[in-house]
């Protein structure tokens, strides 16, 4: 997957995490198409799964999500200085199983740089 | 895991933290409860949690752990096998920590679900080899004695 893009390689190779950011329905990145698209994907399913828990409990809105898959940690939050109209959506993927505190901090602050 | 075991390791685990609801499931069926929410809504969230599951399956797909904050509240879900725990907890920087102990219980759990499987599956093979030898002495004792089959020179015992 993407062995062409260096950024995706070297953030592999250094177990680093890959930086997203999605909103009107597409994501960018830096570590190439194919690894964008499969975070697009799994932040499609993983707000789907929030809606839908969140839905039958009435928990409110969903503010962030993360899960881990073998070695992958995945995850995304609500940039919260987006406009609430047209809400921007900032993610990320890690090969590795990072605590989900410090992922979700390290998403943030990728929202602040 | 008697009902009592798992009844008090995971109200051990309601009072951990900010923890204010848990939750046990195998399929769509609740094995434990103890959260804020009506019989109803804990029957549509095993529901949606087994429905989620089986996609990840269909997708070939295998979380294990996933959490969620929402604006009313956080939940940590694992998904093992047909095993599903969810975990209702107020503050979010308690993620890592409760997910050791959840993980914690979540493994003795399915271990002891496994032992019962293996001792009941282990009796009920015995009871088949019992059942196979009592037909198969009953069949020989019945059988007609073949005139032709030699006889065999009866050994000395030294």
């Amino acid at each position: 997957m993407d062995d062409g893009n260096e950024a995706f390689h070297i953030a592999l190779e250094k177990g680093e995490a890959r930086f997203f950011r999605a909103s009107r329905g597409s994501a960018k990145g830096k570590t190439g198409l194919e690894d964008t698209a499969r975070f697009a994907e799994n932040l499609m399913i993983l707000q789907e799964c929030a809606i839908l828990i969140g839905e039958k409990l009435e928990m409110g809105a969903v503010a962030r999500a993360t899960f881990y898959e073998g070695d992958d940690t995945f995850g995304f939050c609500f940039d919260q200085n987006s406009d609430s109209q047209d809400p921007e959506v900032a993610g990320a993927i890690v090969n590795r199983r990072l605590p989900m505190e410090e992922f979700v901090s390290s998403i943030r602050d990728s929202i602040n740089e | 895991m008697s009902p009592k075991t798992l009844s008090s390791s995971l109200s051990a685990l309601k009072t951990t933290g900010s923890v204010f609801g848990v939750f046990l499931s195998n399929g769509d069926r609740v094995l434990f409860q103890d959260a804020p929410f009506s019989e109803a809504r804990i029957a549509e969230l095993a529901t949606t949690l087994d429905d989620i599951a089986l996609y990840f399956v269909q997708e070939n797909r295998s979380p294990d752990q996933l959490s969620f904050g929402f604006d009313g509240g956080n939940l940590l879900v694992f998904i093992e096998g047909e095993h599903r725990l969810a975990v209702f907890f107020h503050h979010a920087g308690e993620v890592d920590l409760l997910a050791e102990f959840a993980r914690s219980f979540m493994k003795d759990f399915v271990s002891s679900v496994l032992i019962e499987d293996f001792q009941a599956m282990g009796v009920s093979r015995a009871q088949d080899r019992t059942n196979g030898n009592t037909a198969r002495i009953a069949a020989q004792a019945k059988a007609p004695i073949d005139p032709t089959s030699p006889i065999q020179p009866i050994q000395p015992i030294r």
